[in-house]
């Protein structure tokens, strides 16, 4: 009976979410200072008191509305740019040292300098950019470099028009590899813009307000704002992939 | 007429040397010969997706239609979204000619899942369906037992309307069916 329970995948999933609670709990009892490790429930209590207050809705949504406008931003130009750099070899040479630069660089460096250029309240923007922008080209070339030759020789023998082939091909491969990249990349982008937001400390932000939680020791309300970054991770990331299926599924029924 | 004239090609080694042949708009040419000896390097250059070494190839029509050796199909989509790639009939139009080869399958179901020779028929009606002056056929009956050949044979013949047709066989039946008088045989054994 057991393992029946443990086959369903929810419960299994929801037995192994109370297991790292209980082993939360446990490190708590041991540390048994709320100063260095807030318990399970003193987080859920913060969790729900945020939750409470309009301004802390507002703080989620400027962090996601601007780690979207960077990520928006990256997906277009880095698929884009992927796209000339595979039909032309001069633009995938132009691009390969600023990308691969942009991926090497520590994105604390690229924050401090961003800060020098923009406003500590756009700053977010431009990292989640920079962040995203080299996987998504990257991940692109290679879906698009991945397309059987075979049918686009079958292509060029029918002669198939280039936005038929955008759409049966190109496309179908894209959006698959853009489901890949945002389960990669989403996690990356709202890292990225909430380290950008610590350091910058810009108004209504969740790096500003982990930031209040250190300065004050507000454990509890640290790990609740980290818990509101994981849930919207998990949230973008799903309707990410919600999106790009669809697209996918109306681009070749259409 | 298709006028190949002295086309040559080599990979590592020479495939085809000083090829020339000439055929009449509407003819049958068939293509024969053992394995290895470029019966598939000929018609990829007469397809235009080689580039032969020397010679040329004058008369060629702009409107091709294939089926290649391999089934080159999109494996993640349906029979209709694999012919509206290359065809322009509606849906009505498709299904009709899909229950003729395939009469007990359902065209909705994606090509991976279809079997082999299920999907060598969706590539029949893919080439046949599509608007063309000519038609390169790379043994296209490979893998179909006996009496779906018979029957997608006979589709072909029904089908072809007067275009010009390459055919790449080693089958006697095909021959037979396709060139009686074995007219137009090219043996591509000596190159």
């Amino acid at each position: 009976m057991i393992n029946s329970i443990i086959k369903n995948r929810k419960v299994k999933n929801f037995l192994i979410i109370i297991f790292w609670l209980i082993v939360w709990e446990i490190f708590f009892l041991i540390v048994n200072e709320p100063l260095f490790l807030a318990s399970p429930l003193a987080t859920v209590k913060s969790i729900f008191a945020l939750l409470k207050k309009s301004e802390s809705w507002k703080i989620l949504f400027y962090t996601s509305g601007k780690m979207l406008l960077g990520y928006f931003a990256a997906l277009i130009l880095g698929v884009s740019a992927a796209w000339f750099a595979s039909k032309f070899l001069f633009i995938e040479d132009l691009l390969k040292p600023l990308v691969v630069l942009t991926k090497s660089i520590p994105v604390a460096s690229f924050i401090v300098l961003a800060l020098a250029w923009f406003s500590s309240v756009n700053v977010s923007i431009f990292i989640c950019f920079l962040v995203v922008f080299p996987t998504v080209y990257f991940s692109i070339l290679a879906a698009i470099r991945r397309v059987d030759i075979k049918l686009l020789q079958m292509c060029q023998v029918f002669g198939v028009s280039s936005s038929k082939k955008v759409r049966f091909i190109f496309m179908p491969e894209i959006a698959d590899e853009l489901c890949e990249v945002v389960k990669i990349t989403v996690g990356m982008g709202i890292r990225s813009s909430i380290a950008a937001e610590l350091i910058g400390l810009p108004n209504n932000s969740i790096g500003g307000e982990l930031y209040q939680a250190k300065l004050y020791l507000a454990m509890d309300d640290l790990f609740a704002w980290t818990i509101f970054a994981v849930v919207l991770c998990y949230v973008i990331e799903k309707v990410m992939i919600a999106i790009f299926t669809k697209i996918k599924s109306v681009v070749q029924k259409a | 007429m298709i006028k190949v004239d002295e086309v040559s090609k080599s990979f590592e080694q020479p495939v085809l040397k000083n090829v020339s042949f000439s055929v009449n708009d509407g003819d049958i040419m068939l293509i024969s010969g053992k394995s290895g000896a470029g019966k598939t390097t000929l018609l990829n250059i007469l397809m235009g997706i080689l580039n032969p070494d020397s010679g040329n190839i004058i008369g060629m029509p702009t409107k091709k239609s294939a089926v290649f050796q391999e089934d080159r199909l999109l494996d993640n989509m349906d029979y209709f979204s694999n012919m509206h790639l290359t065809c322009n009939q509606s849906d009505e139009e498709l299904l009709a000619e899909f229950k003729v080869l395939l009469p007990n399958e359902d065209p909705q179901k994606k090509m991976k899942e279809f079997s082999g020779g299920m999907r060598r028929r969706v590539c029949i009606l893919r080439a046949m369906l599509c608007s063309s002056d000519v038609l390169f056929l790379d043994e296209p009956f490979k893998g179909l037992d006996e009496k779906t050949k018979i029957v997608t044979m006979n589709y072909v013949l029904s089908k072809r309307n007067g275009r010009t047709l390459f055919l790449v066989t080693h089958d006697k039946d095909e021959i037979a069916a396709f060139c009686p008088n074995k007219n137009y045989l090219i043996t591509a054994e000596e190159n």
